[in-house]
């Protein structure tokens, strides 16, 4: 066999054994058979001072091609067999990705807590800060600043807790726990020039047996804006836009003229029931709408009684409660859920 | 306030449907709270026409009628064929108008009216007797009916037994609707239709003035009207008036009560009549009223029977100034009531100062239609008129003679106020485009007098009816103007509110962060009452604590103080889960404690914000692929420090907490949290005892701090510069000390930062062994993972080496610590 034929097999036997290569280990024992310093085709290289000069050239170049084509070979054989050992790997990592997540715990922020923010949030957006005072007040801060008659109602010990002073003789006392978050309003207007544009979320107390609609301690948010030329057009507006925002933007909106001591006007807020879309339904009572707050413009004598000028100022103010959007928004039947902080009921929000 | 309709509509002409009406008054501002309907048995009965009426082919006592029952569905609609109706009446025929019951009509009973065949003929309804409409017991025959009656009417709208009653909530600014009188005319002011309000005066009054009347101060009782009515036979009411009370929620009592309820509804003048004998009379025969201040501990047996202890802020009605008759405004006395003996009835007409009803009212919990009434206000103008419509009564249908005397006390005549009304005022609070006419226009219709005062300041001068105290200023009108104009016609508008910027404040943002990092180590947001129970003191071991705040007046006897500590409530909530066997329980709350502070001008207490939690049962939970862990000391601190760390309040140092003031903290389980020198609260393992003092079996590790301490330390804004990143390599080298056991971390921990050297930038405790064959008895092995770097060049190994070895010799020297570096 001439030298040429012998390249020849040489490379032929290199590509078959490359082929039948089958772990990085054969891999490498093919190319040190064929391409490593005592490989076949190596041997030949070392050889060439026996061929005779004319040939060298051609062989030279014979073995040079041999060479590269093994090397390429080599190394497209070196990728099969790495992808095929990704490949296993890789299907020894299969899992069940059914399996259940790793517990993590997660808290959750109570209910009443993401309503009085999420309502924060909106009047923040419209500019209001949001102001809190103290849950002990005066009697003229939660009822004689805001205009509440020396012999009404609310004022009576069945419908306001009172607090026992050092002064007093422990059967009437002019401390108590705020009734509404209003005597915040009150504070902040004395304390405040106009404008004034606030938002006062706040616990308030008042003395009713824990039912499912009732809870003696309770949320309200109340908001407060006095500035100059406010209308009852800008209440409207305000709360027109608070309720889309909360309630959905396809709830309609109705103003009923009420009564509070407060303000004059005054008015009730409804809401076109979700339920029924306002045709009326068993959960709206048949009426189409749920009533969802009380507003109205800041009655003239408060506004002098925090020293405000009612012929330079003018405002509005609303008030409702937290735990009553949290009916309406989640139909929860019983508020007292609320306040047993069941974890069930907790990590639902 | 029930309303009857049709009383209603005696008294103003309503052109607009229930529905309407029911919708005009809630925009206006009378909430309708419910449409009840009498009568509702008889809907699809009407009056038909018998057309004629012929022997039943096949029966010898059944007729078959044609019967024409007029337009289907009301006046206007298309009249419906004639119907064939078979009837077993003696007396039916043609030409008669008879009630008949059409297809669908449910009569008493639950008699459920189809079309049937009788021996096979086809009826489509039936032609009923009084009995079968529940109307009577005549059963001898068909009901017939006036020729008159209106064909296709309904029957029970025709016999005038259909009335619909609107239960209105009238609120406390409008005594003028807590009567028909008052209610009428806000209706007519409402739709624009005119009033029909007469008031009838006794025909045939007989000479006479048997009441003599007193009032010791004027202020209390500005006017009384007595009125005496001689041989009143007293007796049932006729049904009108029966049946108009019931319709307004009144039971029916005789004659003579009935009538003075009946005033009372129609013109809201509470009325109040005595039995004149029960008074003394005189040499001429004559009663002495006299209207006085009760005396401290004085006592009157009330109408319902029981006897009520008085006070000097409360008013009598005495005979002669001496025996209380009533207990004035609010009730009458049980002993001057009207009976079935009663011949005279002294007549009382008077108006008291509300303040001292209202308080009067409520002091001895008694509430009448009366004291109702007179709280809100009620018109003294009136008094006398409607005086004389009872008197009118009295004589029409208990045969009363009326003395013709009128024995009116005035002595405080009404003061009709007057308003200047500047109509650009209006417009300017409503933010309506609200015509000058359309206001004088509207207040005229509320019965108030306007006139034009000044064209050039476009002002008017109000004067309000007597009936409507509410109305005493500017913004009294405006609020009537704008309910009459129609809310929900102003066009919504949103202050131009320049110069105002919405934010929260950094104090609260940062109480925000608070919450946020304890729901991210997973515990969720409770929220408990702000009173405490009365036990929660002794359940955790009678700590020492600042004086509580105390209600005078709580809801019961067991949460009568504000809660000190934010632990008993959520310890409840921790039991409320475990008792339901929700064994991991996570909760935190952010609230207000309550300390009493007598120094404070108000005496308003210290009211600080406290942050608390409790953990109990696992941190992990049990699960295919984690180990379960039950929570401890540790978890509680870490969820303390990422708070701190995330408000970047400098170094926390723990100190075992006190078991002496401390006593629902397990000792040697808790430690006081401070911050510099201050005392941001405790953190620890509740105490076994406090845990079963709350029904709690399980360990529980609780957590109190003053949140506004926390916020007060945190750093200011400005000065959270940022520390560079050191990109210099590390050199970390693990250290392990054997130690005294009751060598603390913190000990151990200072002295290695302290002597590591300057490029010492970490010291991680990585573990903690005893073992008293390995370590040794009463020593423990500490192990640290130390890393060197230096900020501007890479650290060498001899370097770190040396600076190990400095450090070794200290720590063996300063703590008796065998050392172990690699």
């Amino acid at each position: 066999m001439g030298v040429q034929e012998n390249i020849e097999q040489i490379k032929t036997d290199g590509l078959a054994a490359l082929k039948q290569a089958a772990s990085p280990e054969a891999l490498e024992e093919v190319r040190l058979g064929f391409l490593g310093k005592k490989g076949t085709l190596t041997k030949i290289l070392r050889s060439m001072k026996e061929v005779s000069p004319e040939e060298r050239p051609l062989i030279g170049k014979l073995v040079n091609a041999a060479q590269k084509e093994l090397e390429s070979a080599l190394a497209a054989q070196k990728e099969i067999l790495e992808a095929a050992a990704l490949e296993e790997r890789i299907a020894e990592g299969t899992i069940d990705v059914t399996l259940p997540a790793r517990p993590y715990a997660q808290g959750h922020a109570h209910v009443i807590t993401q309503i009085v923010q999420e309502i924060e949030n909106l009047f923040i957006g419209l500019g209001y800060t949001i102001v809190d005072g103290p849950y002990v007040e005066t009697e003229y801060f939660n009822f004689t600043s805001l205009n509440t008659p020396a012999d009404h109602p609310s004022r009576s010990p069945r419908d306001t807790f009172y607090v026992k002073t050092s002064r007093e003789n422990n059967q009437v006392s002019d401390l108590l726990l705020r009734t509404q978050t209003s005597p915040v309003q009150m504070r902040t207007m004395q304390a405040q020039k106009p404008p004034i544009y606030v938002l006062c979320p706040g616990k308030v107390f008042r003395p009713d047996t824990a039912d499912a609609s009732h809870l003696p301690q309770f949320t309200q948010i109340e908001g407060l804006v006095v500035d100059k030329g406010i209308t009852f057009a800008d209440l409207k507006g305000t709360l027109d836009y608070f309720a889309k925002a909360i309630f959905g933007e396809e709830r309609k909106t109705r103003y009923r003229p009420h009564f509070f001591p407060f303000t004059e006007p005054s008015c009730e807020l409804d809401v076109s029931c979700a339920a029924c879309g306002g045709s009326g339904c068993k959960f709206c009572k048949g009426e189409g709408w749920i009533e969802v707050l009380g507003c109205g413009i800041v009655d003239e004598q408060v506004l002098i009684n925090a020293g405000i000028d009612p012929e330079e100022y003018s405002g509005f103010a609303f008030g409702m409660g937290a735990e009553r959007v949290a009916c309406l928004r989640y139909g929860l039947g019983d508020i007292r859920e609320l306040v047993q902080n069941d974890m069930r009921f907790l990590s639902q929000f | 306030m029930r309303v009857s309709l049709s009383w209603l509509k005696q008294l103003v002409d309503i052109d607009v449907s229930t529905d309407e009406l029911v919708s005009r008054l809630i925009d206006t501002g009378t909430e309708v709270e419910a449409v009840e309907t009498a009568g509702e048995a008889l809907n699809h009965v009407v009056v038909g026409y018998v057309l004629t009426c012929e022997e039943h082919p096949n029966s010898d006592h059944l007729h078959v009628c044609t019967v024409d029952v007029g337009p289907v569905g009301g006046a206007g609609s298309k009249p419906a064929a004639p119907l064939t109706i078979v009837c077993g009446a003696p007396n039916v025929a043609a030409g008669q108008k008879v009630p008949v019951a059409c297809v669908g009509a449910q009569l008493p009973g639950d008699f459920k009216i189809k079309k049937s065949k009788l021996r096979g003929v086809e009826s489509n309804g039936m032609i009923c007797s009084a009995r079968e409409l529940g109307l009577g017991q005549d059963h001898d025959g068909i009901m017939v009916l006036d020729q008159a009656a209106p064909l296709g009417q309904n029957i029970a709208e025709y016999l005038g037994i259909s009335d619909t009653v609107l239960v209105c909530e009238i609120t406390p600014n409008r005594p003028d609707c807590l009567s028909m009188r008052g209610f009428a005319k806000e209706v007519s002011a409402i739709l624009g239709t005119p009033l029909h309000l007469a008031f009838q005066s006794p025909r045939n009054p007989h000479p006479g003035q048997s009441a003599q009347v007193d009032v010791e101060d004027p202020t209390t009782c500005p006017r009384y009207v007595a009125r005496v009515i001689h041989n009143v036979q007293i007796g049932p009411s006729p049904a009108w008036l029966t049946q108009t009370l019931e319709a307004a929620g009144v039971r029916s009592i005789n004659n003579v009560v009935d009538i003075s309820n009946y005033v009372m509804l129609l013109t809201g003048q509470p009325l109040h009549t005595f039995d004149f004998d029960t008074y003394s009379h005189d040499e001429e025969g004559k009663a002495h009223v006299v209207v006085r201040r009760a005396h401290a501990s004085e006592k009157i047996q009330t109408l319902d029977g029981i006897e009520r202890t008085l006070a000097p802020d409360m008013l009598l009605i005495t005979d002669g100034g001496k025996k209380p008759m009533a207990l004035a405004g609010v009730m009458g006395g049980l002993d001057s009531e009207i009976s079935d003996a009663t011949t005279s009835v002294l007549l009382e007409s008077a108006v008291f100062a509300p303040g001292m009803i209202s308080k009067t009212s409520r002091d001895l919990q008694l509430v009448s239609e009366a004291s109702l009434r007179y709280e809100r206000g009620v018109d003294r103008t009136f008094c006398d008129t409607a005086a004389d419509l009872a008197c009118a009564l009295l004589e029409e249908l208990a045969g009363g003679e009326v003395e013709s005397g009128v024995t009116d006390v005035y002595s405080e005549p009404y003061e009709a106020p007057t308003i200047t009304l500047r109509y650009q005022r209006v417009r300017d609070i409503t933010g309506a485009p609200i015509t000058d006419d359309f206001m004088m226009a509207a207040l005229t219709s509320l019965g108030c007098t306007c006139e034009n005062a000044s064209s050039k300041d476009a002002t008017a001068t109000v004067t309000p009816p007597p009936t409507r105290p509410d109305l005493t200023r500017e913004c009294d009108l405006t609020e009537e103007i704008l309910r009459l104009w129609g809310m929900n016609q102003v066009t919504a508008t949103i202050p131009k509110g320049t110069n105002v910027a919405g934010k929260r404040t950094l104090e609260q943002l940062r109480a925000q962060t608070i919450a946020q990092k304890l729901i991210a180590f997973g515990a969720s947001e409770a929220q408990t009452y702000c009173f405490a129970e009365n036990t929660d003191k002794e359940l955790l071991g009678n700590p020492d604590l600042p004086a509580p705040v105390e209600l005078i007046n709580p809801l019961t006897q067991d949460m009568r103080t504000m809660r000190r500590l934010m632990l008993p409530g959520l310890m409840r909530a921790l039991q409320y889960n475990v008792a339901r066997n929700i064994t991991d329980v996570a909760l935190f709350e952010q609230g207000r404690v309550f300390y009493a502070n007598q120094e404070s001008p108000e005496n308003q207490p210290k009211e600080p914000c406290h942050l608390g939690f409790v953990l109990t049962g696992n941190r992990t939970p049990r699960a295919w692929n984690e180990h379960e862990r039950a929570v401890d000391f540790y978890d509680a601190k870490a969820a303390i420090e990422t708070i701190t760390e995330a408000l970047k309040i400098p170094k926390l140092r723990y100190k075992e907490a006190d078991p002496a003031t401390y006593p629902w903290l397990q000792p040697g389980k808790a430690a006081l949290v401070y911050s510099k020198k201050t005392l941001l609260g405790w953190v620890g393992a509740v105490h076994p005892n406090a845990c079963a003092a709350f029904a709690v079996t399980q360990e529980v590790i609780a957590a109190e701090l003053d949140q506004d301490a926390l916020l007060a330390l945190a750093e200011p804004l400005q000065k959270s510069a940022i520390k560079p990143t050191q990109d210099q390599p590390a050199i970390k080298i693990d250290l392990a000390l054997v130690v005294p056991d009751e060598l603390d971390y913190t000990t151990i921990y200072q002295r290695i930062t302290s002597a590591g050297g300057k490029y010492l930038e970490s010291a991680v405790l990585f573990d903690v062994y005893t073992d008293a064959t390995r370590v040794g008895e009463g020593k423990k092995s500490l192990a640290f993972t130390l890393t060197f770097r230096a900020p501007d060049r890479s650290l060498t190994s001899e370097e770190v080496a040396a600076s190990v070895e400095k450090l070794t010799q200290k720590l063996e020297r300063g703590l008796n610590a065998q050392v172990r570096a690699g």
